[in-house]
């Protein structure tokens, strides 16, 4: 059987769960092996897909529900629409980790003071995803670049922290 | 080892930096120099909430988590305590960092 066809279904939570964990692992095999750029690419997935099921664990979906539905709604959300945020920033794509950073802070927040994040929690996490906004797109495939050392040491810092922190992100 | 979690509002050793901070926050305009903070209160569109993001030189060094415990203290130092119930993002940055991250 094809691959597209052994993998083919909806994606959930728990997939996109344990899709980030296999990013991750990849990304730091990667950079074990001198592959600096892979390991920037993996990477940055492994921490848009944190962000995004950290949203959707906190929304109280289903772990093993569809989440494409959901992922229409947040799609129209003015976080992806709109200039929002601390500082003046264009629309974002629904890949921007900056966004879905700012999209958990602000679901959290809108649910009341007991539910809202920790401030100081809220602060570094708009932080190290402004950093990774920065240094990363899903579209960085199409280019020929190399990273710094010190840039792959910083996104791995960041992903260990998120991984480190995630469930606070959402309980 | 085994795996550890930080405190998410670790302690710090700063009580000038929340002085300092204190102070400024009963003045208003804007500081023409970096070692004076900067102290933006952005409201949220819902839920009567702030972000607050401080830009000052004198935050190198400090972890960002210790930073968001400085500028808590300072709110509560400042007796802005309705201001401090608000705020749910705490972000300090240095003039540098402000700019590498726009």
């Amino acid at each position: 059987m094809d691959l597209l066809v052994r993998i083919a279904g909806f994606d959930s939570i728990d997939e996109m769960e344990a899709a980030r964990e296999d990013r991750y692992w990849d990304s730091l095999t990667c950079a074990l092996n001198d592959r600096e750029f892979a390991a920037c690419y993996l990477m940055g997935y492994a921490i848009e897909i944190l962000v995004k099921t950290a949203f959707f664990r906190f929304d109280g979906i289903h772990a093993g529900a569809d989440l494409r539905p959901s992922l229409r709604v947040a799609r129209r959300h003015p976080r992806f629409t709109q200039p929002t945020g601390l500082s003046t920033i264009q629309a974002h794509g629904i890949h921007n980790v900056r966004a879905w950073g700012d999209l958990l802070i602000d679901a959290r927040q809108r649910a009341g003071p007991a539910r809202a994040m920790d401030p100081i929690l809220a602060g570094k996490l708009v932080y190290e995803l402004r950093w990774v906004e920065n240094n990363w797109s899903e579209t960085l495939h199409y280019r020929r670049s190399i990273p710094a050392a010190e840039e792959i040491a910083r996104l791995l810092s960041i992903a260990d922290w998120l991984r480190t922190h995630y469930s606070a992100f959402w309980s | 080892m085994p795996r550890q979690v930080q405190p998410l509002r670790p302690r710090h050793s700063r009580p000038d930096l929340v002085d300092e901070l204190a102070r400024e926050m009963h003045t208003t305009g804007t500081s023409a120099s970096p070692d004076i903070p900067t102290i933006y209160e952005e409201p949220q569109p819902y839920g009567n909430n702030l972000h607050v993001k401080v830009i000052w030189s004198r935050w190198a060094g400090i972890p960002v988590e210790q930073r968001g415990a400085i500028i808590l203290d300072a709110y509560e130092k400042a007796g802005l305590k309705n201001e401090l119930r608000r705020i749910t993002v705490a972000l300090g940055l240095t003039p540098e960092e402000d700019q590498g991250l726009q």
